[in-house]
This record gives structure tokens, sequence and C-alpha cells, in this order.
């Protein structure tokens, strides 16, 4: 219900740059806010989103660009800071106290009420006072539950209470949907409509692009930290929207696949895999030679959790076969699955991936350290050798860096990204699994992973490609599986293998 | 999902609830068990109400220490020099005693070890950097004041101390030594700050997790500075304590405070609320090491093998709360798992 | 909204001691260097002489090989408390199996225990969980009592043999034989903390477990292996002390604890700054050492050691916190 014209915005954001090592995390970004108007914030992976958001939220400080609130410049911000301006923030990691009730956790930062005569806490009243809220905002939850029996859903459910606990002017989600199941999801998109019709400012976050549709009345882009467009939804159509989200250079980012190429043996071979979690479950499939598989589905599905529980290095199987090459393999942890020719390029780089303060060459030995022993008695490492296979790695992946020596820290997601798959690519792995290996990388860099994945596919590997990117499954895979609550749902063979189908087959309209 | 064979997964989920149930009052059972142990060992001694309050009398001091270090501990931060400012204590008030009104004397000795604390604070929050380090250099540096202050006097200050302020050290009320009214009273005020008032809640945020903390603007400088200044003044007050029951001060007189009030507080955070450090907790440590001591020395045995001891129901003590709370987790991962919502993490790392 | 006072001369500190680059990474070295000079010019017959220089190696020797152990554990992340009382307790151990037993043999089997020692820390901190902090609190005082019972707090000093006493202070070509194992085991632990495999699984363990675990290496296993590492080298430690004291004493580590941390972390804050590392911690007990050996020679009273000590650990720890909140915030 924001009316352009001369009232002051809610909230402006000019020029807002931020940097970290190695990454421009946000170039010259501009966003405003207008009074209860629900402004929706799209972007790829580690196009800024998150980062613009933690710049408003006083958790990152921004090199340059001004911040105006109601028309008033903000110069310094903190968390602290941006909570009395009135800003409420529902970030991705939610950020709960584990130790923590759910009553604690909402009333985090603000006052607990207190008893009158001694100003100790009065349990009673916060319990009342947070019961009544979760009530209103139809949360069937105790307030007395600890955080962490709760499922993830409800997690998230809190984190909204805790947000809208006091009156704020501005409500900024990131992702608030990834964890909801569909009713919950209709009921936030009523209170989000209604919390805008009484004049709250909402900042909406999604990948799910129907959702933005639905909801809001603007919307920006942003592409490879910079803002590409700012308009009315209504002027838009969900294709042109996925257009400016992409870029026209669909063609040239991905490689050509040759049609009837001829596929190996099978590599990897699941039946009926259930983990004990539940995800994966009853799940069957197999992975030959050549073939890169990729598997994808909403957040939450189980794809991700496929490649730590093949890797051995995240939850349990509780029943079902694997095979490896013919071989049964019950992967027990990372040591067991690299002896079998397993590798796993892991979805968080930074806390996963790298060893960020060792330099280059010694990540990239790493996992094969045996290999570049001068003598297996003193077990000294072969500087001379590494380095010069380094070299060669740094060469075939055109890694951009100093030198074998820099840090790894200091170079850029992409390269980064490459130093992982450098480290797997010194003993051709019988099968490689890939877990969200474009995110956060700029777009050049992708280009040459794609064309490095499909490089490795001829020379015999089978790959597993596990993304939620349905760009990019469209443009590398062969085949593509896709699962929703565990199970498998959908297969899509090469000839119907189009971003479009693949979205819709996550969502399972 | 998870199929309910039934038979062999009901005694296993049966088993999880007594061990999810008693784990936490584990040491408490093991207080319990000693209590036990020596009473039937020493029956006529151990158990009766004098013996008892000598418990409670011996430890009270290493419970007000170990409470000041419960804060740090809350707050996720090492104050090591917890023994030396002790000592300083102990030290300044047999030094300054003797020439001033007690009630001076005492609130300027714990004045200047809140002043220490302050200055643990202010480095650590304000450089950033590990309150490990900074509290065992301030502890160096407070070794040898404390051994330059009682170096003129042959290294044992004992003189002039008023009897009034002896008798604080030594003398009860309805049979109660007034040691142990400071102890509940320190235990009883620390309770409350961490539970009932919102700057002990927060410290309890601030440790457990700080990004939520710190993203809800909630300040860990204030908090942290406040606890060093607690954990220092608490210490202060224990050699100050110290003073009155020995009637002397040395400067080594509060070494073994360090060792103690750690091995107090990790116990604590082995008992009931497992995994956490809380002044309950504290207290439960504080009576296993005083049975401890106390039976031990009334069964005639060495202080050595008290010392194995010690260590050996530390480790013992922190296994079986490392297994209970690794139990709780795989246990609340399947019920979440059973009831089929269960979504991932939001996945971070969006640039 | 305001910028808030604290923070402008903060900052304005901080900037001045950045600045020199030079000092940031070097930091020890140059005040090594800088302590050295100050003793030289106040005590220039006795300082600088060749004897001195000697003694001071002497003195240091031991808590240098204490402290090359901890290094390793403390890259890791493990504290460990227990490193003093082992050698304590290996000095008993070495001296009551000495009058009846082979001596190569006895020194042997007491490196042995101190390797069982690091099994204990590894198996509960690392297999089990527990914070390495309790865990070695717990194993140093099990130790502490055992050794009490051993020696009823009496030393151990019959039955030792000459040639044992000989390695703890015989000299060869003028330098004593204890700083020749410490050189030794320093070239040891530094090849293998930086040239061999297991020094690239510490240090990669250290930076990002989870990447290593990630990458194939058994986390568990470092750890457990720099427990060892460290438990032996206390128990030489130890072995070295009852030489040089020819005799088991019940007291005799107390104070390498403390000195050993120093010494650590001030070797932490230069080459690889904010990370330990094994010439840093060179540099930390030559640090220590010099700086004990000045005091005692310009007469200070030995409180005022401790003071001064206590101080410089927290100058230069205060220091490395500044250089290292200036260097997050450059980029790149």
């Amino acid at each position: 219900m924001g009316t352009t014209g001369p009232e002051p915005l809610r909230l402006e954001m000019r020029g807002i740059t931020k940097t970290f090592p190695g990454t421009v995390a946000c170039e010259e970004i501009d966003f405003d806010l207008r009074r209860g108007e629900i402004h929706a914030l799209v972007g790829q992976n580690g196009a800024g989103k998150s980062t613009l958001i933690k710049i408003l939220a006083g958790i990152h400080p921004r090199d340059a660009g001004e911040i105006l609130i109601e028309g008033k410049p903000v110069e310094h911000l903190s968390p602290r800071i941006a909570h009395d301006l009135g800003m409420r923030f529902i970030h991705q990691e939610l950020n709960l106290v584990p130790q923590f009730n759910v009553a604690e956790n909402i009333v985090l930062g603000d006052p607990y009420p207190l008893r009158k005569p001694t100003r100790l806490i009065d349990w009673r009243g916060l319990n009342r006072h947070v019961g009544g809220i979760l009530e209103n905002l139809n949360i069937p939850i105790d307030p007395r539950r600890s955080v962490q029996s709760l499922t993830v859903a409800e997690q998230w459910m809190v984190a909204i209470a805790r947000a809208l606990y006091s009156k704020g002017n501005v409500l900024v989600m990131d992702e608030p949907t990834s964890s909801l199941a569909r009713d919950d999801v209709r009921e936030l998109f009523a209170l989000v409509k209604s919390l805008a019709a009484k004049g709250t400012s909402i900042v909406y976050i999604s990948h799910r692009l129907e959702e933005i549709f639905e909801l809001a009345e603007r919307v920006t882009v942003l592409k490879d930290s910079r803002k590409v467009l700012t308009t009315e939804v209504a002027s838009l159509t969900l294709g042109e929207l996925v257009r400016h989200l992409v870029g026209g250079r669909l063609q040239e980012l991905f490689p050509t696949i040759e049609e009837g190429r001829t596929l190996g043996d099978p590599v990897l071979e699941v039946s009926d895999l259930s983990a004990t979690d539940g995800r994966p479950s009853d799940l069957s499939f197999v992975v030959r030679g050549r073939e890169v598989l990729g598997v994808t589905g909403l957040l939450g599905a189980g794809h991700n959790e496929l490649a730590d529980l093949l890797f051995g290095v995240r939850g349990r199987v509780a029943s079902g076969r694997i095979a490896l090459a013919g071989t049964a393999y019950a992967p027990r942890n990372a040591r067991h699955a690299v002896s079998r020719g397993v590798a796993l390029v892991p979805a968080e780089r930074r806390s996963q991936g790298v060893v960020g303060e060792m330099p280059l060459w010694e990540n990239v030995i790493l996992a094969h350290l045996r290999r570049f022993l001068i003598d297996p008695v003193t077990r000294i490492v072969d500087r001379k050798r590494a380095r010069r296979s380094t070299g060669e790695q740094m060469k075939a992946l055109q890694i951009v860096a100093t030198g074998p020596d820099q840090e790894v820290r200091n170079l850029s997601g992409g390269n980064q990204q490459k130093v992982v798959l450098a480290k797997w690519l010194l003993e051709s792995p019988r099968l490689l699994i890939l877990s969200e290996p474009t995110r956060g990388i700029d777009v050049s860099a992708k280009a040459e992973i794609y064309a490095l994945v499909r490089e490795l596919a001829d020379r015999g590997s089978g790959i597993l490609f596990i993304s939620t990117e349905a760009e990019e499954l469209a443009g590398v895979c062969d085949r593509v599986l896709v699962l929703r609550d565990g199970r498998l749902v959908e297969e899509l063979p090469r000839e119907a293998l189009t971003a479009h189908r693949i979205m819709e087959a996550c969502y399972g309209e | 999902m998870s199929r309910r064979v039934g038979g062999r997964n009901v005694v296993r989920r049966r088993f999880e609830w007594i061990v999810l149930k008693g784990g936490r009052y584990g040491t408490v059972l093991g207080l319990l068990v000693l209590f036990g142990v020596f009473a039937a060992l020493k029956p006529n001694v151990f158990f009766t109400g004098r013996n008892i309050l000598n418990i409670f009398n011996q430890i009270s001091l290493l419970g007000i220490c170990a409470a000041g270090l419960t804060v740090c501990l809350v707050l996720n931060e090492f104050d090591l020099s917890i023994g030396a400012v002790a000592t300083l204590g102990a030290v300044l008030a047999a030094g300054w005693l003797p020439h001033t009104h007690p009630a001076i004397g005492v609130v300027g000795v714990i004045a200047v070890c809140a002043g220490i604390g302050l200055v643990n604070g202010l480095i650590i929050t304000t450089l950033r950097v590990s309150s490990f380090m900074t509290t065992l250099g301030t502890m160096t540096v407070l070794t040898g004041f404390s051994y330059w202050y009682t170096s003129g006097s042959g290294s044992i200050l004992y003189s002039g101390i008023p009897k009034g302020f002896l008798q604080i050290g030594k003398g009860s009320f309805l049979h109660i030594p007034y040691l142990i009214f400071f102890m509940v009273g320190v235990l009883v005020v620390l309770h409350v700050l961490l539970n009932h008032t919102t700057t002990g809640r927060r410290m309890y945020a601030v440790g457990g997790s700080p990004e939520a903390a710190r993203f809800a603007g909630i300040s860990a400088r204030r908090l942290k500075i406040l606890g060093f200044v607690l954990s220092g003044s608490l210490a202060g007050l224990t050699g100050v304590l110290l003073v009155a029951r020995l009637g002397l001060a040395e400067p080594t007189i509060g070494d073994r405070f360090l060792f103690d009030s750690f091995t107090v507080a990790f116990l604590g955070a082995a008992s009931i609320r497992v995994g956490r450090f809380h002044i309950l907790g504290t207290l439960i440590g504080t009576l296993i090491m005083g049975t401890i001591f106390n039976g031990f020395t009334l069964l005639d045995v060495p202080y050595h093998l008290q010392l194995i001891v010690q260590g050996a129901i530390l480790i013992a003590a922190v296994s079986s709360a490392g297994f209970w709370m690794n139990l709780l987790q795989a246990v609340r991962l399947q019920a979440a798992g059973r009831s089929g919502r269960r979504g991932e993490k939001g996945a971070s790392g969006d640039v | 909204m305001s910028e808030r006072t604290p923070r402008s001369w903060i900052s304005r500190l901080k900037q001045a001691v950045s600045s020199a680059a030079i000092l940031r990474r070097y930091g020890i070295i140059v005040s090594l260097v800088v302590l050295f000079a100050c003793f030289s010019l106040l005590r220039p017959g006795i300082f600088p002489t060749l004897g001195n220089l000697i003694a001071i190696l002497k003195q240091i020797s031991l808590l240098g090989i204490l402290s090359a152990g901890l290094t390793i554990c403390l890259v890791l992340g493990d504290f460990d408390l227990s490193v003093a009382a082992v050698a304590t307790w290996s000095g008993v151990i070495v001296a009551a199996l000495l009058p009846t037993t082979n001596m190569w043999l006895a020194m042997g089997i007491v490196v042995l225990m101190g390797m069982g020692i690091g099994v204990v820390n590894g198996f509960f901190s690392a297999f089990v969980g527990i914070s390495p902090f309790i865990v070695t609190l717990a194993t140093q005082t099990m130790l502490r009592g055992l050794t009490l019972w051993y020696t009823g707090g009496y030393s151990l000093y019959s039955g030792i043999p000459k040639a044992f006493v000989r390695i703890g202070r015989g000299t060869f070509l003028g330098v004593p034989y204890l700083v020749y194992v410490m050189a030794l085991v320093y070239i040891v632990i530094y090849v293998a903390a930086n040239h061999t495999a297991f020094g690239k699984k510490v240090y990669a363990v250290g930076g990002n477990p989870t990447a290593s675990r990630f990458s194939g290496i058994r986390v568990v296993r470092v750890h457990l292996l720099a427990f060892i590492l460290s438990g032996a080298l206390a128990a030489l430690t130890g072995i070295l002390l009852a030489a040089r004291l020819s005799s088991g004493q019940p007291r005799a580590g107390e104070g390498l604890l403390l000195s050993a941390f120093a010494a650590c972390f001030l070797g932490a804050t230069t080459f690889r700054v904010g990370r330990f590392n094994i010439l840093g911690s060179l540099i930390g007990v030559l640090f220590i050492g010099t700086l004990n050996n000045g005091l005692v020679i310009l007469g200070v009273p030995f409180y005022l050691q401790y003071v001064i000590q206590g101080a410089i650990l927290v100058l230069a720890i205060a220091a490395s916190g500044l250089a290292r909140s200036r260097a997050r915030r450059a980029p790149g």
C-alpha cells in the first residue's frame, strides 16, 4: 500500500560498498524502502544480499556509502543502534542461544519484565507475555521449552516471534520459508501482509521467485555484488526476473555436452538408502563413470545431507546398501572415504574446505600427504615436489594467486574453491561429490569450474553434482534427481533438463 | 523412517530415559555415596552436626572464591589470577588492619582487588586478547608484589591484627560459624544475579552464544568486565577472610584456590544443569571436595591420596557429563527426525 | 550514532603501535636485543661475557625442552597443564630407578611413562571430548598426589650414578651437555613441526579442524600424538632436572608451568603472528632466561623479578592484540 511521491522514505541506502579480504561483497549498492512496503531482495548466492543486510543490522561496518533512516543520516551502526532505530532482523543463521528456552530467546536483547519491589525477573510474567505473543502469531510452542529440542521450522518461528517482540518499523527476513511447511508459509504471508498494512516496512529475501510475485510490491535484483534493477513487481514476469538474475550469458556459461557419449561402469550404486534422520529416505540411484549426476531439492530435501553421508562426515546409514565400483561401501569417516577414492568438495568452503591460514601448496597436498614424502621413515615433506605439483594444478585450474605460498584466506572465493578441487584432483577420484560448488563465486570462475567438472567426467570419474541452483544443474549435468523430504520424487533425463523443469519438480506443483 | 520393532527398542529407550534423567544428578548421587561411605566408616564421628558444620566451614572460603570464578566461566573467560588476588587480599589485609579501622581496611582491600579485576577485564575486552594469558600475566605480577610486601617481615604478617576481626574467622552465631554465613550470602547473591536478573541472563547469553548476543545488541564488553570485577572482588574477600580465620598472611596462602576453584566449578558444570556453569553446581562441587577432605582427614588418609582421588573424580564426572550431553543430543535428533518435520538448518555462507 | 571518545584514543594508540610493521612481526626479537643491550650497559663486565651467556643457555635449557612439547599442543589449541607435574614425577621416578637399573633403561622407562600420561590426556580430551584444560588439570592433580605419595615429601638422592650426574653437570667444549640436548630437541621438533607430514597435519588441525577432517586427516590421532610428544618431552625435562640436581625432588617442577606458557605465548607474537611456533617459543625462552639472568645480576630481589616478568608478559600480549586487530582490519 506504499505510495510514491513526496513522502519520506523509511530507509535509504546509497552507494554501499563493502569488501572482505579476497572478495568484493557489495559494490555501490542502492536500496530504499517506503513506509508499509514489502520490498523483495533477490540475487544468486554470493550476490551480496546477506552482506547488505548485515551492514544494515550493524554487524559489519560499511566501507563506503550512506544510510538514512527517515531522512536522517546514520553515521555509525551497531546491532543495538539498529534495534533502537526500529529495525528488526531475522538472519539466515537464526542465532538462538542454545542453552536458553523459547521465552528467553524471544526476549533476548530486550528488557525482561521485572517484579515490582525486588527488580528481579518476573518469570511468570515473561512466560505469560511471550505465550501471548506466540498465540497471536499462531505459533503453538510452549515458551518454556528448550530451544535445542525444537525442529528447525519451530526455531524459525521463535526467531520471528523475537523479531516481533518489540515494535519495530522495519522487518528484514532472510530466506524465511526455506524451513517452513506449506501451511506455515501461508500463515507467514498473512502475517507479513498484515504487518505491512499497519505500516511496517518489510525487506523480504528469498530464492523462491513465486513468493516474490505473491507478496512483494517492489523487487531489487542484485548480481555480482551490484544492483541490477529496482522495479515494481507488477511490471515483471517470472521469466524476465529470472533473466535479470542470471543474465543473458546462460549460453556462454556452460560447456557443451556432446550427445550420445558412452558412459563408464557404475561407480556408485545406492539402493534403498535411508539415514537415521530420514534424509535421505529409501533412495536408490546409480552414478556411472564419465557421468555428471545432479541432485537437488528445496532446502531441507536431503540433497546436501546426501553428500555428507556418502563421505562419512555426518549422519549415519540406517538401512540400505551402497556399493563403490562394485564393492560394498560403508562410509565410516572421511579418511575411509578417501581411501576408497571418494572426494568431497564441501558446501561450506571457509569452514570445511580450506585451512585459511595455510599457504596454497600445503592446502593442495593436505589430502594426499603420503605422496609427497621424501622417505617414509622421517616423513619429511618433499617441498620441491609438492610445490611443483601445486604449480601444475594452479596452471591446469587457472588459479589466480601470487604463488603457491600465498595464504588461501586471501584468495577470492572462486580461487579458494579451485584450491579445494586441486586438492582432490592430485589423484583422480573415482567418485567426486560436489556440494554447492559455485556458491559465492563470481561468474567467470563459475564457468571455469563447470568446464572442469565436465573435463573430469570425460576423464572417467563419476560425478555427483549437488546444488540448489537450477540453471547450473541444467547446464552441467547429464541427469538430475529431485528430492523432497528425503525421497526421490523425479528424475529428469538429459532431454528434459531445463532450469524451469527442475524448479517445477522441486516445488511439486 | 524409524521402524518400531518393539522389544529391544523399548528397552533401549527406557535406558536412555533413565540415563537422561539420572545423569543430571550423578554428582549429587556421588556426594550422597561419599557421605554414606564415610558415615559407615566412621559412624560416630562423621555424621554429627558438628562435623557437617566443620565441612562447611572448611570449604566456605573455597566456595566464595569459586563462585566468583563461576561468573567468569559463564562468560566463557578464564581468570587465572584468583589465587594471586586472594593472596594479595590476605597480605594487604594483614598489613592494613593493624593500622586502620577494620571496616575501612576490609573495604579498601576488596576495592583494590576489584580494581585488579577491572584491569584484567579492560585489557581483555579492549584489546581482544586471550584471558588465559592476560590473567597469567597479572597473576605473576601480583605474586611478586605479595612477596615484596611481606619481605620486610620475614614473609609472614601476623602481628597487630585486631581481635575483633579474628572473631569473624573463628566465631559463630547460633553454633554456625560466621564464615558459613559469608559463603551462603555470596552464593545466594550470585545465584540470584545469574538466574534472576537481566545482567546475569545476558551473561549466560554472551557465554553461550556470543554471535546471538551480539546480533541482539548485547554489549559483551561491559558484562565481561563486570565478570572479572566480581571474580577479583570475591578472591579478595577470600583473602581477607583467610586472615580472619588463620590470623596470618604469607605469600603462598592463596595458591591452592586457583586450581581448586577450577576443579570445583567444572565439577559443578557436570551437575544438574549439565554443560553449564552455575552457582548451585559449584556448591555441589565444593561440597564434594570438602567431604572428601573431611572424610579422608578423619580416616587418617594422607593428603596425596586425596589429590589422586580428586583428580580421578574430576575426570569421571566430566566424562560422564560429556556422555550425557551427547546422549541428549542424539535423542533429540532422533525425536526431531521421527516427527518428520526436520528441515536443514539454514545454509549460511552467503557472502 | 556519534563517535564515542574511548574509541578514538584506542584507535590512535593502535595506529601508533602497529605503524612500525617490523616491530609487529619481530617485536620479541627486537625486545630481546634491547634487553640484552640494557643489561650489557648496566653490568658491562659481568653480563655480556661468554661464561654468562653459556650460563643463560644452561638455565633455560630445561624450560626450553618443556616449552617445545607444549608448543605443539598449543598449536592445536590444547592447553597441557600437566607438563610440570609430569616433569617432577619423572625426576622422582628416575631417581628411584637409578640405583638398581641401568641408566639408559631407567631413562627409557621414564620417558615411556611420560608418553603414557600423554596417552591418558589425549584419550580423555580428544577421544572422549572433555576440555583439555580440565583433563590436564585433573592429571596434574593426580600426579602431584602420586609424587607426594611416592616420596613422602623427601628427596631421593641415594644411589645416583656419577654418569647420570655428569649428564646434568658436565660440559663438552665448555658448553654444558644440557644445552646440546636442548639444541637437539629444538632442531628435531622444528623439523617435525615445519617439514614433516605430522607438522602439516598439526597446523592444519590447529587452523581448521573441520576442513582437516574433511580432507581425510584423523584429527583425534593428531591430538593424541601431540599429547604424547608433550608428555615425552616433559619426562625428558624431569630426567635432566634430576640429573642437574643429582636427586629426585618432589617440588622440582614448580614454576616451570607458568614460564613455559609464558615463553610459548611470547613466541606466538612473532614469526607467524598470532600462531604458536617452535622458533618463537625458543626466542620466548631466551627472552625469559635473559631477563631472569640480567635481573639476578643486577641484584634485583626475586619478587621484583616476578613483577617485571608478569608486566612484560602483559605488555607483550597487549601489543600482539593491537597488532592483530589492525591486521584484521586491513583488506587482503
